[in-house]
């Protein structure tokens, strides 16, 4: 008996798993790493984001995840997860996601805003978690995305 | 790669332990590969999707750098004394595993009174690990056995030296050694493209690589103490401090400790409501004479009578020096 239900549940993954091949992906995702570097502009000393190369530790990396719409029908409730590299600390204040509600986790599953994000100590005592605590961060976006859209989300983290 | 796979597996224990990954003081090891991939969920036509993007990443480079420190910054010596030894440690501060090539000078070090004499060989590693130099202990041969540090290790290092006979008490004497990560050193952000741990390109670190510290010898100062005793002896036969009885004087100079107490003298003012017999000045019994010549005693009698010897250079191994001499009271 255990072994038919076994079966019954594989087909019935296979099958879900086809459904969602069929759709193709309608949101294309792309993380790329960048990093600020000075460059000269028309003589003028400016910051500009260039691909990572080397990085050391202490270095400060900007994580640009960009979505699109590549389906003909809208999507909704697009939700951005990306988690925290672990050799890396999220920087305070850096996730922006135009049109998108950002929070954040401490265990990449419970996510809150960052007024709410609390760690307990081991007297008991709750305090505030620190950005570097940060293991994961999501952007929920309000409003469905149209065929063809395209958005994007960035944060910073320092390489520890 | 032994030491690749060694982070791996410290990587996968710590995940099974849910503690989040060590990292050097120095940051995350050189070489490792930062990866990111993020996810998407919506829904689309009542069904809910969720894909990944790809993974993208950055390879974290190594950073050069190094620090020596000293056991004891200051080290007593006594002169000519040989195989004076300073206790340095030296630590990788850096991200990578890396080899240091080491110098130790003593001739021109600034600031200090005497250039100590570099032993040959000059460098040791603490072999034995006493945290001495003893004869265990392997010399350093540049380009042979270099340390081979990995990130945040240490290694200790003694650097021996001969100090000289003709040095003066409380002079200093410095001696240096430098630590140079072989990748190479510069200004900090100076970079060595491709030269790192795994052919990632390496960096001058905040220290550029390089470390110097000198340790300094110091001429222990030498003591010297005068021990003074007295017998009277009256003209009856007795021990009674009567006018024209006659005390005799001992005092004994010792030096201790280390070191040369070069030209050392001795004076001791006559006693008021006394005169000296003259002829009565001796040194380890040998008589002296009372006038100023070649001899090492003199009578001086202005301002006021005093006797003097002088006692060349005094050494803890000089043993005491025996002053006598005798007044007579008025």
């Amino acid at each position: 008996m255990n072994g038919k239900k076994a079966i019954v549940a594989a087909v019935l993954l296979t099958m879900t798993a086809g459904a969602h091949a069929a759709d193709k992906a309608c949101v294309e995702l792309k993380t790329s790493a960048a990093t600020e570097q000075e460059v000269i502009e028309q003589g003028q000393k400016v910051r500009r984001l260039a691909p990572a190369g080397k990085v050391l530790p202490g270095d400060e990396v900007v994580w640009t995840i960009t979505a699109t719409n590549v389906c003909k029908t809208p999507t909704d409730n697009v939700a951005i997860a990306n988690p925290v590299p672990e050799q890396m600390s999220y920087v305070a204040g850096s996730a922006v996601g135009t049109g998108a509600d950002v929070a954040y986790s401490l265990d990449g599953k419970d996510f809150k805003d960052a007024a709410n994000l609390t760690v307990r100590s081991n007297d008991g005592a709750t305090r505030a978690a620190r950005a570097d605590e940060y293991r994961a961060i999501r952007w929920t976006y309000k409003n469905s995305f149209a065929p063809g859209a395209t958005a994007f989300v960035r944060y910073r983290a320092t390489v520890k | 790669m032994v030491r690749a796979r060694w982070s791996l597996a410290a990587v996968a224990v710590l995940a099974l332990l849910g503690a989040p990954l060590a990292s050097h003081a120095a940051g995350t090891a050189a070489g490792t590969n930062i990866q990111n991939t993020a996810q998407v969920s919506y829904t689309v036509g009542g069904s809910t999707v969720t894909t990944s993007s790809n993974t993208s990443s950055v390879r974290v480079a190594e950073i050069l750098d190094a620090v020596l420190t000293i056991a004891a910054p200051t080290v007593t010596v006594s002169p000519g004394a040989t195989a004076e030894e300073l206790i340095f440690t030296l630590t990788n501060t850096g991200n990578g595993t890396e080899t240091f090539n080491l110098t130790a000078l003593s001739a021109g070090v600034v600031g200090d009174d005497f250039d100590p004499t570099l032993a040959s060989p000059a460098i040791y590693f603490d072999t034995d690990n006493s945290g001495d130099f003893s004869a265990g202990d392997l010399a350093y041969n540049a380009g042979v056995n270099n340390p081979v540090l990995a990130a945040d290790a240490s290694v200790r290092l003694i650097v021996v030296n001969n100090i000289p006979g003709t040095v003066l008490n409380a002079n200093r004497g410095r001696s240096q050694l430098t630590a140079a990560a072989a990748t190479g050193t510069g200004a900090p952000g100076t970079p060595f493209v491709g030269a790192g741990d795994g052919g990632v390109d390496a960096v001058a670190g905040t220290t550029g690589g390089d470390s110097q510290l000198f340790g300094e010898y110091l001429i222990a100062s030498v003591q010297l103490t005068a021990v003074k005793s007295q017998t009277v002896v009256d003209q009856f036969g007795g021990a009674r401090p009567l006018p024209g009885a006659r005390i005799n004087y001992q005092v004994v100079v010792t030096a201790s400790g280390t070191g040369n107490a070069n030209a050392a003298a001795f004076s001791d003012l006559v006693p008021a409501n006394t005169t000296y017999v003259a002829g009565s000045l001796r040194l380890n019994g040998a008589a002296l004479s009372d006038g100023a010549d070649a001899d090492a005693g003199t009578l001086v009698s202005t301002p006021a009578p005093e006797v003097r010897v002088t006692l060349g250079n005094l050494t803890g191994g000089s043993g005491p020096q025996t002053i006598e001499f005798a007044v007579t009271i008025n």
